[in-house]
């Protein structure tokens, strides 16, 4: 069996808000200075659900981890092949930059096709930068698989996936027929730690690399000229920061004011 | 410039959804004269789209096995009513149906969707989604290269129409087919009684109560209040150390909320989690770190320990609960 | 406990407090050096002609050689068989490096007992038994050699003194099994009962009936040959001296050349086979039973450390280790597994563990005895194995050492605070074994606490432990002007650590250092964006991979950047800079603020004043204390602060508690009764002091966490501050805004 998790590398998440920038002229964030990109959080959880299905499964499945960024995205590919994962392919070309969740999905999906023996795929929720939450259903759309969203547990037996996704106001477990694409949500856990021989055996993997060309794309399909959405204004928003603080000497006479002040403003 | 909008609807106990609602309120306003139609889906659609307010046109069927949401069926459906109004703006709620045909659909028809947004603007004929991002530390404002522009939109980004005409018309869409995906089990949440998202007050406890008992205190400061008003949320922390339920998770991965009245006790206010309930009307922070970035959303707040405030706010509470 | 801490208390006169010097054979062997003098210069003034028969009415000497044969064997075996179970370890790097420190070591620790008296009942008991069994070897030696050797010296003066000695500690021996006795069938001391077993009271009541029948031995002898004949030799032997006397009040019958088969000959002859099987047998006991610590103790006193207590082991060359950290018994070096054998059980361990003081899972007495008893269990499996097959052995135990013999839970709840390596007389070194255990969970199995991981991970990630800090690493600059960036021009780099600049109570203490550094004069400057993590949180969760990348990363910054000394917030990063880089050749002068400043106000450079009116008590932070030694300065600073008067806590100094936080469990849930931290602040509290000082961003965190707890009302509770924040209010005066702690 041969599972695949997309992985990707985000600006920190937990960058403090004072070191939060946005370049405005390019719509971007600013790294902040002394703050490495990381893994985004929810492709780490992809990625062990995507390891616990290939440990119930034998020795002859794998595991293969894709990466579409910059050179800097070895490091998440690397922390995903510390976890256990087989093999690494980095996606790289200056013909990806600048694309929206479509390119990205339409580059994974060439990726995946590339491949060839792909049995699921599993992504993040969604990536904890722009939040957008959707490359796992278009690359579902791209390879025409069936696809299962927003997973807090995954099954893997006879040929079916299930998936016990996370409903609004409960769960629901459903199963489909592999070839399928999953995205997976905090719900399931966190991601294992890394043995320390494993991360090792990881530093010693080679990543391969494809570029625009090996995989058979034309650049002008994909990256800035190939995206349907774009960014026209990106902005941190304004905080009205008009807070009162309850005055008193006691917390019950802070208490009080707050109570008293709640009422007025009829909210309770 | 009129645009035709499309707006995907969803049944909630055989009524058209609160969102759905919204959505069509603001389809009428952007749609600047041009069509609104909308879609229902599964047992008592036909009836449901005659509350449909804002709407031109009602796309239908009362196939039952639309009830539970299966994404490929629902697709075929949808795409019949796109082709017969051929919509320059599709908007579906931010809910399991908008996060999946959000993205299915704009593949489908070769198009983009923004996810998530809190505003859509007609911007003379070209559409405008205006969506948090970064962990809601940013916000972006996206325009679309293709047609139609999709979006999936959050509760209450809109105001229901008071008053208004329900659909001229009612199409019915085809049955349901084959889904590739088969529900197995379903399991309701096990919070009880109120909801969070539909509770006027919701009162949430972080990662600073230091210990899952806490929440008790969070729970009797819901209780003074009125266990028909209040209801119980947590942080992502506060969750993720297993303090709370899951259901109750307010942020950006979690429940957004919208009450009149949200008091964070002990959150620091992560944009994360700000992201889940910034739309709240008045927030109150309960915190003892003067710098926390709760305050920068808050209304009120009391700086100091939880431990000695809380108990007193719930003396307090129940003292004017008395009057 | 013993509530012996005054020996360390200092007085608010005292301007500085160190913890008396230990001394080495003087203090202990002083009244046996004393009393063989005197005894010397008695026997001289004696009558020359005194003098006894060896095996005197003993028929058949020659059966002490068969036995004293036998015990020689039964002592060989028994070591080779232990010496067995050690030779399974991984080699002991250094061992026979620093040989006159060793020796010193074995002086102050073994003859010395330099620990056993920090237990000062026990520590007198102790002498008592062990000078008294050490004298009555050497006195039955030498009349092992008047007997059987050409030797001819039991006589006169000497033999005199010889009598007067022998019975002195005799009589001592008695008063130490007595004291041993009381304490363990009528005071029933809890310690005595943690893990009680046959052999314990084998050892001492046989001790006590050697002793007695010894002294029988001799008064039957003393009837029979002196109280009469020579009453003046007699009396030398004064315990046997008034035995006899009590027993010939009994008429019993003494013999003559008409009867020579007496009664008193007859005790004399049962008293002695008695008085030699229970010598021999008792003393073969070394081989089965905690008594073996007569001999394992002063040779663990040489194979002790002779570094920094605050260091952690290296591993040389991770990444080409086959397994990471102590998963299995025979990856402990065989210096670990000796130590184990040491252990007495006496259980001072376990009794200032601060987890087990809250009721958390760990007991180190407990840990070593069931390592110790693993290696009986599985030992010599594992040796056979390797003698068969030549590989490691790792699957021949049938159980998990790590896991099943020592929980996980056990091995998370220790704060590395070395309270147990402080106490423990027979010099185990409990915090090495426990983080090498450690290292195992996490590198090579990954199973670790999730809070831990999460720290890791974030440290790993964004190189600090606090997850989720909405601050910079140069927050705590704002509003201080003009802060200089290190850039090998100054003389310090002042190292704020991630607790002094990303956790918000830490910022005024940073702030507080860094104003009273510019008020000095020093000349100094700061990382800030560019500080990282050093690695302690990594080395003592057990993640040494980390650690190892950390330092090296960091001490190739500071040779770049030209850095010679170093000032530190945070003991912790002190203890790592100054132990452990030197480790990785990183070479730094490193002070703790608290010695910098104590320093600054001993030569005027900085001086306070404005009065502090103030009633202070101080906490000693495990890695700047008992660590580094370092007792004196902080108790200088607040000293010289004007007004404010300081009351120690009972326990402090070397035997002070940990706040809880150390050994990484900043970052942990605690599992068992209590949080250590709310103990440490009752006792805090129970001082009476308006204020708790100490020198550690943890220890702060901890005390601002416990206080409302331990004192749920506001008003009138003690607050917690660091020196530095205290210091700064006596030079620059009380602060205008309001009291930091209310933040």
């Amino acid at each position: 069996m041969h599972l695949v998790v997309c992985a990707k590398q985000i600006p920190d998440p937990d960058t403090p808000p004072s070191a939060f920038k946005i370049d405005e002229a390019t719509n971007s964030v600013v790294p902040a200075p002394g703050i490495s990109p990381i893994l985004s959080q929810f492709d780490g959880i992809a990625a062990e659900a995507a390891l616990r299905i290939k440990e119930s499964q034998g020795d002859d499945s794998k595991v293969t981890v894709i990466s579409m960024g910059a050179d800097s995205a070895r490091a998440a590919i690397k922390q995903v092949l510390a976890m256990g994962a087989d093999e690494g392919v980095l996606l790289n070309d200056d013909a990806f930059e600048g694309g929206d969740s479509y390119t990205t999905a339409k580059v994974l999906a060439a990726a995946i096709n590339h491949l060839g023996d792909v049995d699921a795929v599993f992504c993040g929720r969604q990536a904890a930068d722009w939040d957008m939450g959707q490359v796992g259903l278009l690359l579902s759309e791209e390879l025409n698989w069936a696809s299962a969203i927003i997973a807090k547990g995954v099954e893997y037996g006879d040929g079916n996936i299930s998936v016990q996704r996370v409903l609004t106001d409960g769960f629901e477990t459903v199963s489909t027929q592999l070839p399928a694409v999953v995205t997976v949500s905090n719900e399931f856990g966190e991601p294992r730690y890394p043995k320390l021989p494993q991360i090792m055996a990881a530093a010693k993997k080679t990543v391969t690399q494809f570029g625009a060309s090996d995989l058979g794309l034309d650049p002008s399909d994909v990256g800035a000229s190939g995206s349907r959405l774009k960014v026209e204004r990106l902005y941190i928003p304004e905080t009205d920061s008009n807070v009162e603080f309850m005055e008193g000497d006691t917390p019950q006479e802070q208490a009080a004011a707050l109570v008293q002040k709640l009422q007025a403003d009829k909210l309770i | 410039m009129a645009q035709n909008i499309l707006v995907i609807g969803e049944l909630d106990d055989g009524a058209a959804s609160t969102t759905t609602l919204e959505l069509l309120a603001g389809a009428s306003s952007l749609s600047d004269g041009g069509s609104v139609g909308v879609t229902l889906l599964g047992a008592g659609a036909s009836s449901a789209a005659t509350s449909c307010v804002g709407a031109t046109v009602a796309y239908v069927n009362d196939d039952s096995e639309y009830d539970s949401f299966r994404g490929d069926q629902w697709l075929n459906a949808i795409a019949g009513a796109v082709e017969s109004s051929s919509p320059d703006v599709v908007l579906i709620a931010q809910s399991i149906v908008g996060r999946e045909i959000g993205p299915r659909l704009s593949h489908r028809l070769g198009t983009a969707v923004a996810m998530d947004c809190v505003s859509i603007s007609n911007d003379g004929g070209a559409t405008k989604a205006t969506r948090p991002c970064f962990g809601g530390n940013a916000m972006a404002t996206y325009g679309f290269e293709t047609s139609p522009a999709i979006a999936t939109v959050r509760a209450k980004s809109f105001e229901i129409l008071e008053s208004g005409s329900g659909p001229a018309t009612t199409e019915e869409l085809p049955g349901a087919g084959e889904s590739r995906t088969a529900i197995i089990a379903t399991e309701e949440a096990t919070s009880e009684g109120l909801q969070i998202q539909d509770a006027p007050v919701v009162v949430c406890g972080g990662r600073g109560l230091g210990e899952a008992e806490a929440f008790s205190q969070i729970e009797e400061i819901a209780a003074a209040i009125g266990a028909d008003k209040a209801a119980v949320g947590a942080s992502r922390a506060a969750v993720d150390l297993g303090w709370y339920p899951p259901s109750q998770q307010v942020g950006l991965t979690g429940k957004v909320v919208t009450p009149d009245l949200y008091l964070a006790v002990a959150v620091s206010g992560a944009s994360q989690h700000m992201a889940g309930c910034s739309g709240s009307k008045t927030i109150v922070g309960i915190n003892r770190d003067e710098e926390a970035n709760i305050w920068s959303f808050s209304r009120y707040g009391i700086i100091g320990d939880y431990k000695q405030i809380v108990p007193a706010l719930i003396e307090e509470l129940k003292k004017a609960a008395g009057n | 406990m013993t509530h012996d801490a005054t020996v360390e208390t200092s007085s608010n006169t005292a301007m500085t407090v160190r913890p008396k010097s230990s001394s080495l054979l003087g203090a202990w062997w002083g009244p046996a050096v004393w009393i063989s003098a005197t005894g010397v210069f008695a026997g001289t003034r004696a009558s020359d002609i005194a003098g006894r028969e060896t095996f005197f009415n003993v028929a058949q000497p020659w059966v002490v050689y068969v036995f004293l044969a036998g015990l020689v064997g039964l002592l060989t075996f028994g070591f080779v068989r232990h010496a067995s179970l050690w030779m399974i370890g991984r080699p002991t790097d250094g061992i026979l490096k620093e040989i006159p420190a060793r020796l010193r070591n074995v002086g102050r620790y073994g003859a010395g007992q330099d620990k056993v008296r920090r237990d000062r009942y026990a520590g007198i008991m102790h002498w008592c038994i062990s000078s008294s069994i050490i004298v009555l070897t050497v006195v039955t030696a030498q009349v092992a050699l008047q007997d059987d050797t050409p030797l001819n010296f039991l006589h006169g003066n000497y033999y005199l003194f010889f009598s007067f000695y022998g019975d002195l500690f005799g009589l001592i021996g008695l008063i130490g099994v007595g004291m041993a006795l009381y304490r363990r069938y009528f005071a029933s001391h809890h310690r005595i009962r943690w893990d009680e077993r046959v052999e314990d009271h084998l050892i001492i009541v046989g001790l006590g009936l050697i002793l007695v029948t010894g002294f029988v031995v001799e008064s039957a002898r003393i009837i029979e040959t002196e109280l009469v004949q020579h009453p003046d030799w007699a009396k030398w032997s004064f315990v046997s001296w008034v035995l006899a006397q009590g027993i010939d009040s009994f008429g019993f019958s003494v013999s003559s050349p008409e009867n020579p088969q007496s009664e008193i000959l007859a005790l004399h002859t049962w008293s002695w086979w008695v008085h030699v099987v229970l010598a021999f047998s008792w003393l073969g006991l070394i081989v089965f039973t905690r008594l073996d610590h007569l001999i394992f103790a002063p040779i663990n006193a040489f194979f002790l450390r002779t570094d920094a207590p605050g260091r952690l082991a290296e591993i040389k060359d991770i990444e080409e280790q086959e397994v990471f950290g102590v998963g299995h018994v025979q990856d402990f070096t065989w210096k670990q597994l000796f130590e184990l054998d040491a252990c007495v059980r006496c259980g001072r361990c376990t009794e200032v563990c601060p987890a087990n003081i809250s009721g958390q899972p760990l007991s180190p007495m407990h840990l070593i005895q069931d390592l110790k008893g693993h290696l009986a269990d599985v030992g010599p499996d594992i040796q056979m194995h390797r003698h068969a097959t030549g590989d490691a052995g790792r699957e021949v135990s049938p159980i998990a050492m790590v896991g099943d013999v020592i929980k996980d839970e056990t091995l998370w709840a220790c704060r590395t605070c070395g309270a147990c390596v402080q106490e423990c007389p027979v010099l185990i070194e409990h915090v090495p074994t426990i983080v090498d255990m450690r290292r195992f969970l996490v590198m090579n199995e990954a199973r670790l606490p999730a809070n831990a991981q999460a720290a890791l991970e974030n440290i790993e990630m964004r190189g600090h432990p606090w997850r989720g800090t909405a601050l910079e690493r140069t927050t705590w600059m704002e509003g201080l002007g003009e802060v200089t960036i290190f850039d090998g021009t100054q003389d310090y780099l002042y190292w704020v650590g991630c607790s002094g600049s990303l956790v918000e109570r830490n910022l005024p203490i940073t702030q507080s250092v860094f104003k009273l550094l510019r008020e000095s004069g020093a000349s100094f400057g700061v990382m800030g964006q560019e500080e990282t993590c050093n690695g302690d949180p990594a080395r003592r969760l057990g993640n040494e991979y980390l650690f190892q990348i950390l330092a090296q990363q960091l001490i190739e910054t500071f040779n770049s950047k030209n850095v010679q000394k170093v000032i530190t917030n945070c003991p912790h990063c002190f203890n790592t800079f100054k132990n452990e880089y030197p480790q990785f050749d990183g070479n730094f002068e490193v002070l703790h603020h608290t010695e910098f400043l104590a320093g600054a106000l001993e030569d005027g450079r900085l001086k306070p004043k404005y009065a502090v009116t103030s009633d202070v008590t101080y906490h000693d932070s495990c890695y700047l204390g008992r660590m580094n030694g370092t007792y004196d300065a902080p108790r200088q600073i607040i000293e010289m602060v004007p007004g404010a008067n300081l009351v120690e806590m009972q326990r402090n100094l070397s035997r002070g508690l940990c706040c809880g936080a150390g050994g990484g469990n900043m970052w942990q849930e605690e599992i068992g009764e209590r949080r250590v931290n709310h103990v440490r602040t009752e006792e805090a509290v129970s001082t009476g002091a308006d204020q708790v000082i100490s020198n550690c961003p943890f220890c702060i965190q901890m005390f601002e966490d416990g206080v409302p707890s331990i004192q749920p009302e506001e008003e009138g509770r003690i607050k917690p501050f660091d020196v530095a924040e205290l210091l700064e209010a006596a030079v620059f005066g009380p602060k205008t805004d309001s009291n930091p702690t209310e933040d």
